[in-house]
């Protein structure tokens, strides 16, 4: 009758709880700490396992916890690779010290120098723009640039998602980057003027909010559109036909890019592996799944666009190096925070 | 029937000397500064029936409790045949006590057979002969053929005499009874009383009952003690600490007569219709 | 305090001092220096963290006591067609986390979605000509909030006019009262500690809840927390955020201790005649089914309705892979949380009820005020504590046996499952605490005096008596994790997502159709504790004595 003495009880737990450890590190894996979190992926990690035999495991999760994480768990750390799906985190990575310089020739060769952190720290894998679209029967030449959301002839038209919104932060931090911190507060409390709602929803709320009528022009991350337009269902499908696609600035600086993109963590216990990882994700074949299958631009010349892709045709993207933005992340937040908008 | 001398012990005491329980100085309060038992020095010798007697909040249930082990001194010792069960920093716990108890409230196991009931406290024992010995008892207490019932199916009475049962399996050296009989109607409380004190008189264990009716103890006590705010004021034999009155109140055909007893160590009486 | 060093009480403080570890964590922030970024904080966000908490919380409690009141008054003391139906269905709401709510009716309501377009449609109105409640908005949170949690109430104040039904009809019929009167006069009056208990706890849930208000973007103390620890890397001004609604917190659980100790003077005899209930007529009736209706329709059916049609809609591919791979994931996570629970507030009730002391059982409450806090305030304050106790360890392995284990405490499920204990050892808790107080004292005496020691009263006498009680505080408790998200979100280990996990970021994706089967699944797994205990319930009902309310009001 003595099996559940209090002593006994707490032993067995540990021993319940001692299953669940993690298994060492001894076999050959690589570990991803990911913010992205789309069942392409997946199959990517499937494909890198038959290819190579190094078994992926994943924690999804929002960037700036998986950085607090890193951070946390210090040289403990199981991580070996950190995806990110903005500059803005890349470089928050940087800041906090988790990620270690890489040096490879395959990966300088296939990304272009303004999409990679000059001293390999991390890699860019895909391109994302962020575009304005006009509704249905508005003049197509109404906006052409970012600078001309703030104008007066907008009034109450303007769809956008809230301040808290990293790709927000990220397109606040290149325009304080050209135009300065006070005029760029001002351009904000014009946008926040302009608004035809609170700021609500993500950027496919406020595509699909454009196609119902909420408001005559919205701004979103293009792969958003092209997911619609892409999609099975017909009423997606419809919400996406006759909406403008601006992509602004094309006169200047070009459109505003943001990427998606991995480092590798410092310390992390299988560097080898987590470096070929990275390799593989610039190969055709991955970039295809990994950066097309979203409606992603590769960052790898040559690779076949999806077919929505195609027809946004031709474009210049800003060349600004990535870096910049997240170095000027929380500027563009206090900057958003001070023109009151939500 | 008071000095009716209690049949040859089945177990005799052995080592205890002259007394089953002994308690010296006890002291107990719940609270600091507010002792419930005040300095109680005790004594119950073997094969008596003794009644602790007083009003509630006395002391007395505690006092029990102090020797059941279920609470802890904390002053003074106490000994139970011969050996030092509480005291400095010994406390022996209830259950390696050589005592058995009924309750006020019997508390028997609701989810338990009244056999396996009685059968409880006898775990050490193998199965066959624990089954035995609960239904020896409880034919010993006139409850054959309820081996079977559960506690609910039960009358107040019928509980009563289960829990005896239950208490008499451990082959206790000290019952203890807290107000056996207060939850039993009048007619029923006599006939339960004789039985529970024929039934624990054949096993000749040393008897200790709390009640704070007056008529009980002169009915069925060897010895009666008398507690109040904690202490014992009252030692003797029943008929002399209490003494039977009568009176008589009211006027012409409304005068009806009344039985008083008085009891020695309090300034409280009771009083009873006759 | 001697008695204190002993097997049980000492367990038992271990175990609540482990539960209350992010609580000490976060209160131990207020001796850390306010910095700058608390200043800005102050500045901008602040006083809206605290206007919309405020909003929230009152307007909540408010709606969620009238429905919950209302409901209860009509199935329990009166007659009408469907009041059967409805004496069960009103619970069903429960099974329907509020952040899987929110979703659902964002997807109906907002201005693209079938209703409003319908409109525009039918009407031919455009964007300007009609006026149409915003969904996400701090009023749209309210309303989920309430449809999703009243039932609380209504499980409350149920048991309550039920118990007292007879008696009221009584003293109405002598007074000659109308049936508002005697309603307003006597029902309403001895029922409200029942409904100040269920009242409370929907507000405990309603400063807890992160799902529903993220998605909103309402501005809370919940998402502010955790928006402040991630977006300005700075964990202690989170945590100092934290303290402010960890006081609030702590003054509505000692209201709620006030409150239950006056209801001990409100309880009414025990004999329980059959109830006997007024029958309503034509008009009456059909008030009474609105009544009763509406919150069945907003707070289950219609979530559940869109799920169904949105599943079949898009038609999950994964659907098989999802239950399968989530689902199992769900299910080991929250059986061993759930099976935890139940042992450690097993563990900690009964020596509370073995070693009587007022540190025992502040220890208690103290565990239980997890209950309040919403889950990246918990995670918050367990990481910093396990991370410290992952490098030590380490450390001393190295240094000793030149070993290295990694995160034992982070890096497993043990973090996440203490992270759960947190934040629903409470639920368990008073679950078995009103069950124990049920057994007499006397059957512990009495099983002592007959040889029975600690573990043997416990596991012969108690655990017994006790059966149904723990399996109710077990499927309580598995359903709550079941549902958890924010906590398991911050918390998990590699490769263990759960099904409101993968519900959440699909949602925060914008790809909520493809969620649509998870969600049901989460409904579906709500739904079997709430119609397992609605069962019991109405078997306690049955037979006397009536399950205490605040047992009722936890379900």
């Amino acid at each position: 009758m003595k099996f559940l003495s209090p002593v006994r009880f707490a032993f067995a737990l540990l021993c319940l709880l001692g299953i669940f450890v993690p298994a060492s590190a001894q076999e050959s894996v690589v570990n991803l700490y990911t913010s992205r979190h789309y069942d392409t992926d997946e199959v990517l990690y499937k494909q890198f396992t038959e290819d190579t035999g190094i078994a992926v495991n994943v924690i999804e999760g929002k960037a700036d916890e998986l950085i607090a994480r890193l951070k946390r768990e210090g040289e403990l750390s199981p991580a070996d690779v950190f995806i990110a799906v903005d500059a803005g985190r890349l470089h928050k990575a940087v800041e906090q010290g988790v990620l270690q310089p890489v040096e490879s020739s395959v990966l300088s060769e296939r990304i272009p120098a303004n999409l990679r952190q000059p001293e390999g720290l991390w890699f860019g894998l895909s391109k994302r723009f962020r575009i304005i679209l006009l509704a249905p029967g508005m003049p197509s030449d109404f906006v052409s640039t970012y600078e001309e959301l703030a104008e007066d002839k907008i009034d109450g038209g303007l769809l956008i998602r809230s301040s808290s919104n990293i790709y927000n932060q990220s397109l606040l931090a290149s325009l304080i980057e050209y135009h300065g911190e006070e005029a760029v507060v001002q351009w904000a409390q014009g946008v926040v003027g302009n608004m035809a709602r609170a700021p609500q929803g993500g950027d496919t709320d406020q595509i699909r909010a454009l196609a119902a009528g909420e408001g005559e022009l919205a701004v979103a991350n293009h792969y958003y559109l092209a997911r619609l337009m892409a999609s099975s269902k017909k009423t997606d499908r419809k919400v996406a036909e006759g909406l403008q696609v601006v992509f602004p600035n094309q006169d200047g600086r070009g459109a505003h890019v943001n990427i998606s993109g991995a480092g590798v963590v410092k310390g992390a216990p299988n560097r080898d592996n987590a470096v070929r990882f990275l390799e593989y994700l610039t190969t055709a074949n991955a970039q295809k799944q990994f950066a097309v299958a979203n409606h992603e631009f590769p960052v790898v010349e040559g690779v076949e666009l999806s077919e929505v892709l195609k027809t946004f045709g031709d474009f210049k993207g800003d060349e600004i190096n990535a870096a910049k933005l997240g170095e000027g992340n929380r500027d563009a937040v206090k900057v958003m925070d001070r023109a009151g908008w939500r | 029937m008071t000095e009716s001398l209690p049949p040859t012990p089945a177990n005799p005491p052995n080592g205890s000397g002259d007394a089953d329980v002994l308690a010296t100085g006890l002291r107990f309060g719940y609270r600091k500064n507010t002792p419930v038992v005040d300095g109680v020095d005790f004594r119950l010798d073997t094969g008596r029936v003794h009644c602790l007697l007083g009003d509630s909040g006395s002391g007395k249930t505690t006092l029990l409790r102090l020797i059941a082990g279920l609470e802890r001194p904390d002053e003074g010792e106490i000994k139970i045949a011969g050996q030092l069960v509480s005291g400095g920093p010994k406390h022996l716990p209830a259950e390696d006590r050589p005592i058995g108890m009924v309750f006020q409230d019997y508390a028997l196991f609701p989810h338990l057979s009244v056999r396996k009931n009685v059968a409880f406290g006898m775990r050490h024992r193998p199965r066959a002969e624990r089954r035995a010995i609960a239904d020896e008892l409880l034919q010993r207490v006139g409850m054959s053929g309820f081996e079977t019932a559960m506690p609910y199916t039960l009358s107040g009475g019928q509980q009563q005499r289960v829990a005896l049962a239950r208490a008499l399996a451990r082959d206790p050296k000290v019952m203890l009874l807290d107000e056996p009989f207060s939850g039993l109607d009048a007619a029923m409380r006599d006939a339960v009383r004789e039985t529970t004190l024929k039934v624990m008189r054949e096993a000749g264990v040393a008897v200790l009952m709390v009640t704070h009716d007056p008529r009980e103890a002169l009915v069925a006590a060897d010895t009666v003690s008398v507690m109040r705010r904690g202490k014992i004021t009252a030692t003797g034999r029943p008929e002399e600490v209490c003494v039977r009155r009568q009176e008589y109140r009211g006027e012409g055909a409304q005068r009806v007569q009344y039985e008083r007893i008085e009891v020695r160590g309090t300034d409280d009486t009771n009083s009873a219709t006759a | 305090m001697a008695k204190l060093i002993r097997p049980w009480p000492l367990a038992c403080l271990m175990i609540c001092g482990l539960v209350a570890l992010p609580t000490v964590t976060v209160l131990s922030s207020l001796f850390q220096p306010f910095g700058e970024e608390w200043n800005h904080l102050a500045e901008t966000r602040l006083t809206d963290y605290i206007r919309n908490t405020a909003i929230l919380g009152v307007a909540v409690c408010f709606f969620a006591a009238l429905i919950g009141t209302a409901a209860a008054y009509l199935v329990g003391n009166h007659d009408f067609p469907g009041r059967g139906f409805f004496s069960w269905a009103l619970i069903l709401p429960l099974a329907v986390p509020g952040y899987i709510a929110a979703y659902a009716y964002t997807d109906l309501l907002e201005f693209s979605g079938p209703l409003q377009t319908w409109l525009r449609g039918t009407f031919g109105w455009g964007r300007r000509d009609y006026w149409f409640p915003q969904v996400r908005s701090l009023p749209g949170a309210v309303a989920i909030l309430t449809f999703t949690l009243y039932p609380y109430v209504y499980l409350a104040a149920r048991a309550a006019f039920v118990e007292q039904s007879r008696c009221v009809l009584e003293v109405g019929r002598t007074l000659d009262c109308g049936p508002w009167r005697s309603f307003f006069r006597i029902a309403l009056p001895l029922a409200r500690p029942s409904i100040v208990a269920g009242t409370l706890l929907v507000m405990m849930e309603t400063l807890a809840d992160f799902g529903a208000v993220d998605y909103f973007a309402v501005d809370t103390f919940a998402t502010g927390i955790y928006r402040t620890w991630r977006g300005l890397e700075s964990p202690t001004t989170a945590a100092q955020l934290a303290t402010v609604l960890l006081s609030v917190v702590s003054l509505v659980l000692l209201v709620e201790l006030l409150a239950r100790r006056r209801a001990r003077y409100h309880q009414l005899s025990s004999g329980r005649a059959a109830v006997s209930r007024t029958k309503l007529g034509i008009v009456g009736s059909a008030a009474a089914i609105v009544v009763c209706g509406l919150p069945v329709l907003v707070g289950f059916i219609g979530p559940a309705a869109i799920f169904i049609f949105m599943a079949i809609d898009t038609g999950d591919g994964r659907a098989v892979e999802v239950v399968r791979e989530y689902g199992s994931n769900t299910l080991v996570l929250s059986a061993i949380a759930a099976a935890i629970a139940v042992a450690l507030s097993l563990i900690v009730v009964y020596s509370q009820r073995l070693v009587r002391t007022r540190t025992t059982l502040i220890a208690g409450k103290f565990a239980g005020l997890g209950y309040a806090l919403p889950g990246p305030v918990i995670a918050i304050g367990l990481l910093a504590p396990l991370s410290w106790a992952d490098h030590k360890l380490n450390g001393l392995l190295t240094a000793g046996f030149d070993l290295q284990v990694g995160l034992v405490f982070t890096g497993s499920v043990f973090a996440v499952v203490m992270g759960y204990q947190t934040r629903f050892l409470a639920v368990a808790l008073s679950m078995l605490e009103t069950s124990f107080g049920r057994i007499k004292p006397s059957l512990d005496d009495a099983a002592r005096t007959l040889g029975a020691s600690n573990t043997g009263l416990m596991t012969r006498i108690h655990l017994p008596l006790l059966r149904a009680s723990v399996f109710a505080a077990f499927l309580l408790v598995f359903v709550d994790v079941a549902k958890e998200l924010p906590a398991t979100l911050m918390l998990r280990p590699f490769n263990f997502d759960t099904l409101a996990v993968r519900v959440y970021q699909l949602a925060s994706d914008e790809r909520l159709e493809e969620a649509a089967f998870g969600a049901l699944v989460i409904i579906g797994v709500g739904l079997i504790p709430v119609l397992v205990l609605s069962l019991l319930l109405d078997r306690h009902g049955r037979k006397a004595p009536a399950p205490p309310t605040d047992e009722v009001a936890r379900v």
